[in-house]
């Protein structure tokens, strides 16, 4: 301990590493502040939506009260699904950007692929990514940590004083980690304390459990690179040798792992094509068109209780009964693009240990809670809440039976049910776990290295 | 010949080099002995151009290293203390390497009959020189000379840290281009092959040159006792 | 001199172990991204010809309606790729694959390919373009920190300059080596790539040679600005581990800093508009017409009006034409003068972001090479407009052909008109005429000229260091 403290006066004695620990500061406040406007944004485009639609469900309750109502004029309007705002989006933008966190459903298009618009974006920005905390954290903070300490004691082997330090009778893994700690900890410290500036910036309470898991992920992601930088020192034979290595590691990790995951990830399940999905729903569409009073008078064969006096379509149950038939047609077809989807992301879950860089990030991103599960979550609920809809009007519809106050309580509303805590809490604890782990396996073979050769050979 | 005349070399307020005469005729070993910072190094940094004087001018067989530095160094050969080779070519590689640089291109075989003549056998020049000791950098060092015909060769350090043998082997060598007519500078700490080899010494102490011998005139005395002597004065 | 100095530097570089390792690394990479970003554009266009043959035949069969009706109907039309979409994928993984073409409406194109993609896809797909960008200046900078800086420490400097050599000479000789050193490893994977563009599905577009010649041009410049820059820097320093500390910074600021913090940087003073706002202002806009004064209905009772003047009569039915038809041709004349206001707006907006991305180039090479690459290897924005543009000028075409046929064909007031496969057969299939390399150059514009920049004032710094090539620090 009495060591530690010494290393790390030494290490802030340098003017150089208050230039870092500056430059480090700077770039997480940067950070921080960009991924809290993204926040802010989604939040008011929440509220507008939210907004809106609050208002026309008031109408449509104040409106039944008064009177019945025919079902078609209400479901003309579209119901709005949305994506409450993310509980931390401080920590990172994610998926945000790209995935869009509302949908408006059309009961007269439910047939039809998803008509989800994001925000209007410059796709080289999307291409860019953002500037947000976990870039900074997954990305810049190892880099950080490496400029701070990438040399331990490569430098002090080629310039001979390494061999003074041995002679001491000093444990050179015990030095070593010591040092490793030392130059860590203030970088690592200022990240702990911007991941908690993150959590105090949330507009919504309750955020503790993320908040501290994110610490978790962030501790464990510094001390792999940390042990990273010990184990390029045991083999290093010169200063600028560890600094190479431990770029080429850093390149490794973070640039090429993921990159490489993509092509597996491509190859063992290749991308849906969305141009087939389209032609071939519009294909279903026009199948089921053209049987349209066909279908009708079938749906009521089978199901009298719904047939209209007379048993005469019209207009709406004609549609309605058209788009059942394209949702049967096209279940498959669909089913079949979202598992190949599901499938990719399933080994990107697998896979994602393969480097502590994609761990971290998906960690960081589900803690957010701007991730792709709860973005998935989100279409699987739409999915659900379409269902819901259609189940609430097509009775009616065909039934010409008006909307009353009594169906007020059962109109249907989407509400966004967050995933159970425990289901992203254990995703995200296995991911902190598995970095931890590599930190110690890269520690263990930097400490087996140490001990088995003499450092000054 | 090498000639400094009223060469000077500040650094900052120190003066590293306060008007140094000095000639080295052709076929004559200067020995340059004094303590360490005393200007040994600096002189021969400024007959190689690497620092420009303050004052005075540095001439290499008649060309002013200030006024043309590349045709200054043409005509010279220089050995470190240390000789640095690139480590992942051979000694042969090496020697071919620098000699083209130095403006002469010579065949393989030419160049093995160099490093021989240095001392440096064929088995030996055709291994990288990552393993070379100093003794057999030197060696690449001598041929290199011998390969540019230069007329001027400065030395910085030869001997220290040669065991006696290859030091003994290197005077022998600079003996040999002193006798084809290469004025030698050697800037040295080594009493004994100061004594031994140079036709001339001269004691730097602080930048100025203080004492100068010729052979003949330290022949029967103890050059130990007039260094200490001299430092002391 | 100087060749002798590259070709010793040459046969040391492929003598270091450490970059023979990274050589085959960069290059296995560059390989396997080639052979695979290939294999995705071919199955892309597969599906793509696919999807458009079937979307053709849903179009044709969809039986006898109401030429407006069949505008409802609409059109899917889907984006091809670009054949050098196989080294530079650019924007396409995050802008729409498919428009739906309908009346009334200008549809963005929508399906995102990113949005069908995990979340691994935003840390960056391999691609032969990254490699170059990011990964090939970094075996620049192991290869170039050391030139000088490493020769100075180790001592051989002092005795290669007491050879007579002149600093320039070896400055520029190292460079060349470098240089060389590269394209020893970059020329085959050049030829390789020639090779597959050759034997692309789409290997007679016109202009295509010429732009994967501009692109060579730009990358060879990039890497000539890291290797002059690189080996400037060697001679700069003292020794060669800050050499390296300062390379490997600049490349960090360089390669992962730059483009995320000048997109922020550049959004924050050129904002994309917000998309309930754009949609908001632009039906306002149909309806009340873009310089606001008269509101739709107002417009259309005005064209009523001077087409019965025109025509000499007093009522609509009179009139020898099917009215409806030729309000729906007026509405969509209306309508199309408002979406190319806003869209054009809103296009000029991002092409104005990206250029003053590219001219962050300036400041960040990186950026100005990625805009040159993406308009030459034409998955910039630009080339996405013009898709975007020619899938709108289609709709408009398509829709008033339907709707002509509604005026001249309908009885006046008859509901029941119906039209069939011989009008949609006479509607062309959507045709995307390539931009040239010309039209390439327009976009490439800031970038290329920040590059050049770059190139000239990377080679004076090279002068300008070997002037003051130090062998001892005074």
């Amino acid at each position: 301990m009495k060591v530690l403290g010494l290393e790390l006066r030494l290490f802030l004695a340098e003017r150089a590493t208050w230039l870092l620990l500056v430059l480090f500061a700077g770039t997480l406040a940067y950070g921080i502040a960009n991924g809290a406007r993204v926040g802010r944004a989604a939040e008011d485009n929440a509220t507008t939506i939210e907004k809106g639609s609050f208002q026309w469900h008031t109408q449509v309750r104040e409106a039944l009260e008064r009177q019945a109502l025919d079902p078609r004029q209400v479901a003309g309007r579209p119901s709005v699904a949305l994506l409450p705002p993310a509980p931390v989006p401080a920590l990172a933008v994610g998926q945000s950007d790209l995935l869009p966190a509302h949908e408006s459903i059309s009961l007269w298009r439910l047939a039809k692929p998803a008509e989800a618009r994001s925000e209007l974006e410059n796709p080289a920005r999307l291409l860019a990514g953002r500037f947000d905390l976990a870039f900074v954290l997954v990305w810049l903070l190892p880099l950080f940590l490496l400029a701070a300490a990438y040399d331990l004691c490569a430098g002090d082997r080629e310039a001979g004083t390494l061999r003074m330090v041995l002679a001491q009778g000093v444990s050179p893994w015990r030095w070593l980690a010591t040092r490793a700690l030392a130059r860590g900890t203030p970088v690592l410290a200022l990240a702990l304390v911007a991941t908690l500036v993150a959590g105090a910036l949330a507009e919504q309470s309750g955020v503790g459990t993320r908040i501290a898991l994110a610490a978790a992920v962030v501790l464990a992601y510094g001390l792999f690179w940390l042990a990273v930088a010990a184990l390029v020192n045991a083999f290093a034979r010169s200063a600028a040798a560890a600094a190479t290595a431990a770029g080429a590691v850093w390149v490794g990790f973070v640039l090429v792992l993921p990159t490489l995951l993509n092509v597996v990830v491509e190859s063992l399940h290749p991308s849906p094509s969305r141009a087939e999905l389209v032609a071939e729903s519009r294909a279903a569409a026009a199948n089921a068109e053209k049987r349209g009073t066909e279908l009708v008078s079938s749906f009521y064969r089978d199901h009298p209780e719904l047939a209209p006096p007379g048993m005469q379509a019209d207009m709406t149950s004609r549609m309605l009964a058209v788009q059942d038939e394209v949702g049967r047609a096209m279940d498959p077809v669909q089913q079949r693009f979202q598992d190949a989807i599901l499938r990719q992301q399933r080994v990107v879950d697998l896979w994602r240990f393969a480097s502590p860089a994609i761990a971290a990030h998906e960690a960081l991103t589900d803690l957010a809670g701007t991730g792709y599960w709860r973005h998935r979550a989100f279409q699987d609920q739409v999915a659900t809440f379409k269902d819901e809809l259609h189940g609430y009007y097509s009775p009616k519809f065909h039934k010409r039976a008006p909307l009353t106050k009594a169906d007020i309580a059962t109109f249907p509303r989407f509400k966004f049910v967050e995933e159970e805590p425990s289901t992203w809490a254990s995703r995200v604890a296995t991911s902190a776990f598995g970095i931890a782990l590599l930190a110690t396996l890269a520690a263990l073979l930097a400490a087996s290295r140490l001990s088995a050769r003499v450092l000054t050979a | 010949m090498l000639e400094a005349q009223k060469l000077t070399k500040r650094f900052q307020d120190r003066v590293a080099l306060d008007a140094l005469d000095l000639t080295v005729q052709d076929g004559e070993i200067y020995a340059l002995l004094g303590p360490n910072g005393a200007g040994k190094t600096t002189t021969i940094n400024l007959f190689l151009g690497f620092l420009k004087p303050d004052g005075g001018d540095a001439r290499v067989a008649g060309t002013s290293v200030a006024d043309d530095p590349v045709a200054a160094r043409r005509k010279l050969a220089y050995i470190p203390e240390m000789v640095s080779l690139y480590p992942r070519f051979s000694g042969v590689e090496n020697l071919d390497y620098f000699s083209r640089l130095g403006g002469h291109a010579r065949r393989r075989e030419e160049l093995y009959a160099l490093l021989e003549r240095a001392g440096l056998q064929r088995e030996a020049a055709d291994r990288r020189v990552g393993t070379f000791s100093k003794g057999m950098r030197q060696k690449v060092g001598i041929a290199l000379a011998l390969a540019t015909g230069a007329k001027a060769l400065l030395l910085d350090e030869p001997t220290s840290g040669l065991d006696p043998a290859a030091s003994h082997e290197f005077s022998r060598m600079l003996k040999q281009l002193a006798g084809e007519g290469v004025a030698i500078l050697m800037a040295t700490h080594d009493l004994f092959r100061a004594r031994e080899d140079a036709s001339r010494i001269g004691i730097l102490v602080g930048g100025r040159l203080i004492a100068q011998y010729s052979r003949d005139e330290i022949k029967d005395q103890d050059l130990e006792r007039i260094y200490l002597e001299r430092m002391s004065a | 001199m100087i060749l002798r100095v590259a070709r010793k530097e040459f046969v040391d570089a492929w003598r270091d172990g450490r970059f023979r390792l990274g050589a085959a690394l960069v290059l296995v990479l560059l390989v396997v991204s080639g052979l695979l970003a290939r294999q995705q554009v071919e199955r892309a266009r597969t599906e793509r010809a696919a999807a458009t043959e079937l979307e053709r035949k849903n179009w044709l069969e969809q039986g006898d309606k109401n030429s407006h009706s069949a505008g409802h109907y609409g059109l899917n039309v889907f984006k091809d790729t670009s054949p050098l979409a196989t080294f530079d994928r650019g924007i396409e993984p995050f802008v729409g694959t498919t428009v739906f073409l309908e009346a009334h409406r200008q549809n963005q194109s929508a399906f995102l390919p990113a949005q069908d993609a995990t979340s691994m896809r935003r840390f960056g797909e391999l691609s032969a373009a990254i490699a170059l960008q990011m990964l090939v200046p970094l075996l620049v900078v192991l290869l170039a920190f050391g030139s000088l800086a490493g020769e100075r420490e180790s001592g051989t400097l002092r005795q290669v300059l007491s050879l007579g050599v002149r600093p320039r000479q070896l400055v520029l000789g190292k460079s060349l080596g470098l240089a060389t050193t590269l394209a020893a490893l970059l020329l085959p994977a050049g030829c390789f790539a020639a090779f597959l563009l050759a034997r692309s599905s789409s290997a007679d577009a016109s202009g295509m040679w010429t732009r994967a010649a501009l692109l060579a041009a730009c990358y060879a410049a990039y890497l000539a600005v890291f290797i002059a820059g690189s080996v400037g820097v060697s001679a700069s320093t003292r020794n060669a581990r800050t050499a390296l500390t300062i390379l490997l910074s600049l490349w960090a600021l360089n390669c992962i800093v730059a483009p995320r913090l000048a997109s922020d940087v550049v959004h924050g003073f050129l904002p994309t508009p917000k998309l309930a706002e754009f949609d908001f202002e632009m039906q306002k806009d149909v309806q009340e017409g873009l310089d606001g004064h008269d509101a739709r209905s107002k417009r259309l009772e005005e064209f009523t009006r001077s087409t019965l003047a025109e025509h000499g009569k007093s009522s609509v039915d009179q009139l020898p034409f099917n009215f409806q038809g030729l309000v729906m041709l007026e509405s969509e004349r209306m309508a199309g003068e408002v979406f190319d206001h806003h869209f054009g707006n809103l296009w000029d907006r991002i092409q104005a972001q990206d250029s003053a991305v590219a001219w962050c180039g300036l400041a960040a090479p990186m950026l100005a090479l990625r805009a040159a690459s993406m308009a030459f290897a034409g998955t910039d924005f630009a080339h996405h407009r013009h898709f975007a543009r020619a899938a709108e000028d289609h709709r408009r075409d398509f829709v008033r052909v339907l709707n002509e046929d509604l005026m001249n064909n309908a009885r006046p007031g008859d509901h029941s008109y119906t039209a069939g496969r011989t009008l949609w057969e006479k509607l062309p299939v959507f045709q995307l005429e390539p931009l040239s390399p010309r039209d390439a150059w327009a976009s490439a514009r800031p970038g290329v000229l920040a590059l050049a920049a770059w190139l000239v004032a990377s080679l004076a710094f090279l002068f300008f260091s070997a002037g003051r090539l130090r062998v001892v620090s005074a």
